[in-house]
């Protein structure tokens, strides 16, 4: 068995576990490796840097054969290079991260890890909305909102019975003064003031009653003189046209002697109701 | 039928139906009885009146006598026809016609003239047997009704404003309601 196909057979958790083993060692041995490099900087330092002064500029050189100016040269060409590479690095960037970042995204539930992450009620407590509120135009919101159709979805006998004192506001309402303003002549001229006397009138038959407060036992016999002989004109009419319809169905003479199917006179059926 | 001025008619329920519709046999017998009572008593008044002046006037040439015949039933139908002209073309109606609540009217529903009326007077006074043909007759009406244009009516108001009658409605049947004209 070989060292990778070993490493292949551990866990995954113990293969993660030597992984973390070996960084910390890496680390701690160039955290050792910086700073020996740093004690031993400063110490060479100290005792170089008279001899680096003197090597970068000789006396003896002009200044434009001076190691310094050569260096100097470099740096100058060296930053143009780090320039260059800058904006490459950064046109790439825009390129990639873009892409990087949709594909990335695509594959995070964001709204979850933002529920998770983020404390949100903390966030909204240190905006200002006041000021947000303040910048926002609540007018031209209110223009585009049907309020009829927010108003008819409200119960507004329920509202108006359950959270407003009608009698307080009643009572700072000044009804005498409305209704001084009351044209009651218009009013009374749309009632058919004659009409409803007369109903009323008509409901309790007045005449009846006036007749009865005030009348006399004359007005009373006149009355029933009076409908008494109504009656008798009736009764005589009633008699005149019985005896009229008696006269006009009389049976004619050809007809009592006409013979019945057997030969013998027609008798009249008693039991048959004369007409009267 | 005709109402008061008010809009309300004193006329009793019962009798209301009835209003403006021509009358029978026995309502204007009845009214006729009374007419000639009436009569009788004026006419007893009068005599009486006129005895009485002929004792003030003359007391000791004083000789009652009694009312003769002929005089007697000249003066009651004169006096009959007088009395008819006048509540006729005036009122429309006699005291009977009052108690029992009859008007009479010409065809044009108003009160007859005073030619109507005398007419029709001297007619009733001299063969008031006629009043039997509204039972014969067809509309209720009598022979000097025929002959003049006239009908009477219930009408238990005691006066028209206008002298008219009750307002009219249709005829249907001899007992129909009086139309002006008809």
């Amino acid at each position: 068995m070989d060292s990778s196909s070993w490493l292949r057979d551990r866990p995954a958790a113990d293969r993660n576990h030597d992984l973390v083993v070996a960084l910390d060692i890496a680390v701690e041995a160039a955290r050792t490796a910086l700073e020996a490099a740093a004690l031993v900087a400063r110490g060479a330092g100290a005792v170089g840097r008279p001899l680096l002064r003197v090597a970068l500029r000789p006396p003896m050189l002009a200044p434009p054969y001076r190691p310094e100016t050569w260096l100097r040269s470099l740096a100058r060409q060296g930053g143009r290079r780090r320039e260059e590479a800058l904006r490459s690095l950064s046109g790439l960037l825009d390129a990639l991260v873009p892409i990087v970042a949709q594909e990335v995204l695509s594959r995070v539930d964001l709204t979850e890890t933002v529920r998770r992450y983020v404390d949100l009620d903390k966030v909204v407590a240190d905006v200002d909305l006041d000021a947000a509120v303040a910048r926002v135009d609540i007018d031209a919101i209110a223009r585009q909102l049907d309020l009829n159709a927010v108003i008819e979805r409200l119960d507004l006998n329920r509202i108006v019975r359950e959270r407003v004192d009608l009698d307080g506001l009643v009572a700072t309402v000044d009804l005498d003064a409305a209704a001084a303003r009351i044209d009651i002549d218009a009013v009374l001229a749309r009632i058919d003031l004659v009409g409803i006397a007369e109903d009323v009138i008509d409901q309790l038959d007045l005449p009846e009653i006036i007749r009865d407060s005030t009348g006399s036992m004359a007005s009373d016999t006149l009355r029933e003189v009076r409908m008494q002989g109504i009656s008798g004109d009736e009764a005589v009419t009633r008699a005149i046209d019985r005896l009229r319809l008696r006269r006009s169905r009389r049976p004619t003479p050809s007809a009592v002697a006409s013979p019945s199917p057997d030969g013998l006179p027609r008798q009249p059926d008693p039991l048959t109701p004369r007409e009267s | 039928m005709r109402e008061a001025p008010g809009g309300v008619s004193p006329v009793p329920r019962e009798a209301r139906p009835y209003q403006g519709q021509r009358a029978g046999l026995v309502t204007r017998t009845l009214a006729g009885t009374v007419d000639i009572l009436v009569v009788a008593a004026a006419l007893a008044i009068g005599y009486a009146g006129w005895i009485g002046l002929r004792f003030v006037l003359d007391p000791r040439g004083f000789d009652f006598t009694g009312l003769r015949p002929l005089p007697g039933v000249t003066w009651a139908l004169v006096l009959l026809v007088v009395y008819l002209t006048a509540a006729w073309s005036v009122t429309g109606r006699t005291y009977g016609g009052h108690v029992m609540g009859l008007r009479l009217v010409d065809r044009r529903g108003r009160h007859p003239g005073l030619l109507t009326s005398s007419a029709r007077a001297v007619l009733c006074a001299l063969f008031p047997i006629g009043l039997v043909w509204c039972v014969v007759g067809p509309a209720r009406r009598s022979l000097q009704d025929l002959l003049l244009r006239t009908v009477v009516i219930y009408d238990w108001l005691p006066e028209a404003e206008d002298g008219g009658p009750p307002s009219p409605q249709d005829t249907t049947g001899d007992a129909g309601r009086f139309t002006p004209g008809g």
